[in-house]
């Protein structure tokens, strides 16, 4: 088989449509509860929409309790490899740093939205199996083998609510992205996130002993816990991870390596944003100057009116001086003094 | 999962403020220099950071650098107007400003390679050195002006 053709694909268009998709009636993939059929609609409806892609789907409600299962997840992928990609939208909430805000509306009793789970129990998974949820850190992907358990978290996804999202969980334990210290990723629209991890090889087919393999389960789990709103557009699955053709159109992250150790590092970056108030500073600010023609005054000095006179010695105070408050208006004349005013032509 | 955590100083005494996320240079009037901020990055979630830099994405309209002269190995200049420095110890002297290195321009690229960071050095495995930020003013800078300082850095 081709490396990069999908085992499983639907374009979600009604419930018979996960049980007859484009690609895949032969691995069995059925529904529990029911769904909510929105109508296609090929509106652009938000910046980067595709007028191309449908944005019809099957919408899980609280009341409807809709999820999607295979009793053999063997036939879909390995833990050696594969992916899984879900075109979803969340219509009440937006995702924020990868988390999304509605997961403290649930009335259920997961803390986690699950998007898919592989040897699902009633809560969570069991070893092996495969874990995609939105959770309180992040979009989660967790990978258990056992070589252990691996989780991955995205926390740089930021969705309005309405607005679609294309998530790709993808592992592979000889290496993603042609780097073979890369296992597992998230893409969630464009936006990746990576790790290296331990995978072993455990077989999906047969963890409950022979003849009985680990069930695949998307948007819930075997006992219906998930009570969140959600709309599946898309659902692909992969059995390779070896999908270079879906990955290179999008933007990578550099994997970047340590000169002195040749060991891989990754890089981080944050923001800090600053604020300054550039004031005027102290200055005097000189108005133009008014030109107006000036009234010559004459004043005549004479006394016409009684004049206090006094005398005394130099170095002696004889404190009897008069404190004469000056006029408001120092144009003034002294008291005694008259003021007579001629103005030329 | 990494984080970074931005502390402010105390200028004078060199004692912790507290944590910040965003920088407030407060009120400058114009055609002079702004008090000299002092910060460090701690990083958690870390065992050991590595080429911890300092970039201006964003200055608002104001002028970062006419032309850089005199620039250095970790990427300021000598000449500009958006001041920074970076000591290991607290250095009072530093922080009394005005800053003397500079952002030689802005971080157009939006990447840790751009040569208009500036690199700064470390105190420990996950704190990075003392970082003195000023800003200076022109005459015709007038009313309120924001931007982004980014700070990039890999980590194991």
């Amino acid at each position: 088989m081709p490396k990069n053709t999908a085992i499983y694909s639907c374009d979600c268009t009604s419930e018979e449509s996960l049980r007859n998709p484009l690609v895949g009636v032969e691995v069995g993939m059925q529904v529990s509860g029911f769904f909510k059929t929105v109508q296609p609609s090929y509106e652009v409806a938000f910046p980067g929409d595709n007028i191309h892609v449908s944005r019809g789907g099957l919408e899980k409600t609280i009341s409807n309790g809709g999820a999607i299962f295979c009793q053999d997840s063997s036939q879909l992928f390995s833990m050696d490899s594969g992916i899984i990609s879900m075109r979803i939208c969340l219509p009440d909430y937006d995702i924020v740093n990868g988390v999304y805000k509605g997961l403290g509306t649930s009335k259920g009793t997961l803390e986690d939205f699950i998007l898919f789970g592989v040897n699902m129990g009633e809560h969570y998974i069991a070893q092996p199996g495969l874990y995609g949820a939105l959770t309180k850190n992040g979009v989660e992907f967790t990978i258990w083998s056992s070589a252990g358990r691996e989780t991955l978290l995205e926390t740089n996804l930021n969705v309005e609510a309405g607005d679609d999202i294309v998530l790709n969980f993808i592992w592979d334990k000889n290496g993603i992205l042609g780097d073979e210290t890369s296992n597992m990723s998230i893409t969630a629209n464009n936006i990746l996130a990576y790790k290296e991890a331990e995978i072993e090889s455990d077989s999906l087919s047969d963890v409950g002993g022979v003849g009985f393999p680990a069930s695949f389960w998307v948007l819930d789990t075997p006992y219906r816990k998930n009570d969140l709103h959600i709309i599946l557009r898309r659902l692909e699955i992969y059995s390779s991870a070896d999908s270079s053709e879906r990955l290179t159109a999008r933007p990578l992250k550099t994997f970047a390596r340590d000169i002195e150790s040749g060991e891989y590092i990754s890089s981080g970056v944050s923001t800090l944003s600053f604020e300054i108030i550039a004031s005027q500073g102290p200055c005097v600010n000189i108005d133009s100057p008014d030109f107006f023609r000036v009234a010559i005054s004459d004043v005549d000095m004479r006394a016409i009116g009684p004049i206090a006179s006094s005398s005394h010695k130099n170095g002696e105070d004889l404190g009897n001086e008069k404190i004469q408050t000056l006029p408001a208006v120092l144009l003034d004349l002294p008291p005694g003094f008259v003021e007579t005013r001629r103005i030329e032509p | 999962m990494p984080s970074v955590t931005i502390r402010e100083y105390n200028p004078t005494t060199g004692a912790l403020i507290g944590n910040i996320s965003a920088l407030s240079f407060g009120r400058v009037s114009s055609g002079t220099t702004s008090p000299v901020k002092v910060i460090d990055f701690a990083f958690t979630g870390v065992s050991v950071v590595r080429n911890v830099k300092l970039g201006l994405t964003s200055s608002g309209d104001l002028t970062v650098n006419d032309g850089a002269t005199g620039i250095i190995s970790d990427g300021s200049s000598e000449n500009g107007y958006f001041g920074i420095e970076h000591t290991s110890a607290f250095s009072p002297i530093t922080a009394a400003g005005p800053v003397t290195r500079h952002f030689a321009g802005v971080n157009e690229s939006d990447t840790a390679g751009d040569a208009n960071n500036v690199e700064i050095g470390k105190r420990s495995s996950v704190v990075s050195q003392f970082v003195y930020l000023d800003i200076q003013l022109l005459s015709n800078n007038i009313g309120t002006s924001g931007g982004t300082y980014k700070i990039y850095f890999d980590f194991e």
